[in-house]
């Protein structure tokens, strides 16, 4: 019995389609499955060559790599990871998975090849691709054997790696060193999960981009089980933003506690200082009552004046509070501004009148104009001048007070420094204290609150150096936003 | 009886004013002494190697602001009963906080200090009077 008909009703009960071929190529035996695959009628394709059913790209190359197969034949399947492609009689690729045996018997080598037609696999392997492709989580799929068999375009950019480059590497491609050299079963750890699980959250795990930056990162583990072996699919997502958020948050709630901090020291303040003037008020007027009583109109009269100037005060004082919580409320104009005739102007206004002032020594090196808002600046020269002039030491022959001016890095750099009475060492961190008063001579503890908060919120600052009878220097910085470095 | 000296340690001159009135009226207190600051009653008080004045007779009664310039009324305190333990201050010594601030801190930092037998808001009316009086009684 020939070869042919022994294997014919083989190849009639197979549900697979089947194909007997020559060594010469030629085709000497096909099922109906075949036929129906390749669109041919039955017996068509007897004695025709097997490059047929090849596409004509490669068809000239085909019976090198029969003969090939021919000096070393071996049970072997085809296709795989390959796309090996069949054409149909009328010009349609199949992608096809091939099963190759060799058969001899007294006419000759044969190969026998079963031939599976994959498009509905490739049908639904794309559209998982699509969709893998379409979520917003990076994806990557490493296979037990194969190593990394799947990344999704989230994850090409999460790793700056394209699929191509990925295919095939070893998971440790994506895992910084130093975890690796930490947990060497890491990896091991990672293949061997069998149920769906996370991995990561709140533990700092951090994946590799290409570039070595190492990314925060949340892992799904989930193993997929398949006829080739084990896969894990890996969803990976990246957490800088939340984590810059975390921070960003908790660099808000660090102000928030600073601004607390400061509400509390104001309202305690506010109960001190904006208290006593009307308790003041209220003890003069009980005794006013009683000096009517006792007719005595005198002391009345100037008990009255007092506290007409007790409420003028403290009416002040309000403002002064007011002016502090205000500061940076509205928006203020920043404009060029001329800083020697600043001083000149805020020098005589609160100069005036004072036989005993200070000589004021100017020594500006700026970088003319200043950009700044000209009546905050206004505001920071009347207290810095005028606590100079209040802190005057009687004791020295010659009073003075110093501004030196310098622009650094695009940064307005004045210092205003006197020989006055001085501020002892204990005192230097306190002056800046809302109601701090640290001299009998001292004005409402108010002024150099609203110098600081004025600076700060220009984004400037202010420090203050100096010792018990030697004079004091206070030095504040403003941004010079329009001017170059 | 013997009379209540009396000092009042306060920068604001209407509030001295206030007590020196209130006080002037009733036998039982004495002279009405002011200091205008914390530091100024430890330096004009403790004079002479830091001896505490025989100026003023006992019993004495300090008024004592809160808030002043330079050291405060309970930084003043301190120093003085840092004083008496070195054996510089009076034998016996009444001290009363004395302050338009009804803070709930400044009361509590006022009952850390064992000097400190009262707490006495300002304007010093009847009330503060009569809480000064009882505060006699008992000693």
């Amino acid at each position: 019995m020939l070869l042919v008909e022994k294997y014919r009703l083989a190849f009639e009960i197979a549900p697979v389609p089947m194909l007997l071929v020559a060594g010469s190529g030629e085709i000497v035996l096909t099922n109906t499955h075949l036929n129906q695959l390749f669109e041919y009628d039955d017996e068509e394709l007897i004695g025709q060559r097997v490059e047929v059913l090849v596409p004509k790209a490669i068809r000239s190359h085909h019976p090198k790599l029969r003969k090939k197969y021919d000096e070393s034949p071996s049970k072997r399947g085809m296709g795989g990871n390959r796309d090996l492609v069949g054409m149909t009689r009328s010009g349609t690729a199949v992608p096809l998975e091939l099963g190759l045996e060799q058969v001899v018997d007294d006419s000759g080598v044969m190969t026998m090849v079963v031939a599976i037609d994959i498009r509905q696999r490739k049908t639904h392997e794309d559209l998982l691709n699509l969709a893998m492709n379409a979520a917003a989580s990076a994806m990557v799929m490493f296979d037990e054997q194969k190593g990394i068999a799947f990344v999704n375009k989230a994850a090409e950019a999460l790793f700056g790696h394209r699929e191509e480059d990925l295919l095939g590497k070893h998971i440790e491609t994506l895992i910084p060193e130093h975890i690796l050299l930490k947990r060497p079963d890491y990896v091991k750890e990672f293949m061997d999960v069998d149920e769906p699980s996370a991995m990561g959250a709140g533990r700092g795990l951090v994946a590799l981009h290409r570039n070595g930056r190492h990314i925060p990162v949340e892992i799904t583990l989930t193993p997929v089980v398949s006829p080739d072996g084990k896969m894990i699919l890996s969803t990976i997502n990246d957490l800088t933003e939340r984590i810059e958020a975390a921070q960003i948050v908790e660099q808000k709630s660090k102000e928030l506690e600073a601004l607390n901090i400061e509400l509390s020291h104001f309202a305690n303040s506010a109960s001190h200082d904006l208290k006593a003037p009307l308790s003041s008020i209220s003890g003069l007027l009980s005794i006013c009552l009683e000096d009517l009583a006792d007719n005595n109109i005198e002391d009345v009269e100037e008990h009255l004046k007092t506290i007409l100037d007790i409420s003028r005060r403290s009416a002040e004082k309000v403002e002064g509070v007011l002016k502090i919580a205000r500061a940076g409320r509205e928006p203020i104009l920043v404009e060029p501004v001329q800083f020697e005739q600043v001083i000149g102007e805020t020098w005589t206004d609160i100069s005036a009148g004072n036989d005993k002032k200070p000589d004021l020594i100017l020594d500006m090196q700026h970088h003319r104009p200043i950009h700044t808002e000209l009546p905050t600046l206004k505001v920071i020269l009347e207290n810095l001048l005028s606590n100079a002039i209040r802190y005057v030491d009687a004791a020295k022959p010659n009073p003075f007070i110093r501004i030196q001016s310098s622009t650094i890095n695009g940064i307005l750099h004045v210092t205003v420094s006197d020989n006055g009475i001085g501020i002892s060492k204990e005192n230097l961190n306190r002056v800046f204290e809302m109601f701090k008063r640290l001299d009998t001579r001292s004005g409402d503890g108010l002024g150099l609150t609203l110098v600081r908060k004025q600076l700060d919120r220009m984004g400037g600052t202010v420090s203050v150096k100096g010792a018990e009878g030697e004079g004091a220097e206070f030095t504040f910085t403003l941004p010079q936003g329009k001017e170059a470095a | 009886m013997k009379k209540i000296s009396v000092v009042v340690i306060d920068d604001e001159k209407v509030d001295r004013y206030i007590v020196k009135r209130r006080m002037s009226k009733l036998d039982v207190f004495g002279d009405v002494i002011e200091a205008t600051n914390g530091d100024r009653f430890l330096d004009e008080y403790f004079q002479n190697e830091n001896e505490f004045q025989d100026s003023v007779p006992p019993p004495l009664l300090l008024l004592m602001d809160v808030n002043m310039p330079g050291r405060n009324g309970f930084e003043t305190v301190e120093e003085i009963q840092r004083r008496m333990v070195d054996g510089r201050g009076p034998e016996s010594i009444v001290i009363m906080m004395f302050t338009s601030s009804g803070n709930e801190n400044d009361r509590a930092r006022a009952e850390t200090l064992d000097a400190v037998k009262g707490y006495i808001t300002k304007p010093l009316d009847e009330k503060g009077i009569e809480t000064i009086l009882e505060l006699y009684e008992q000693y």
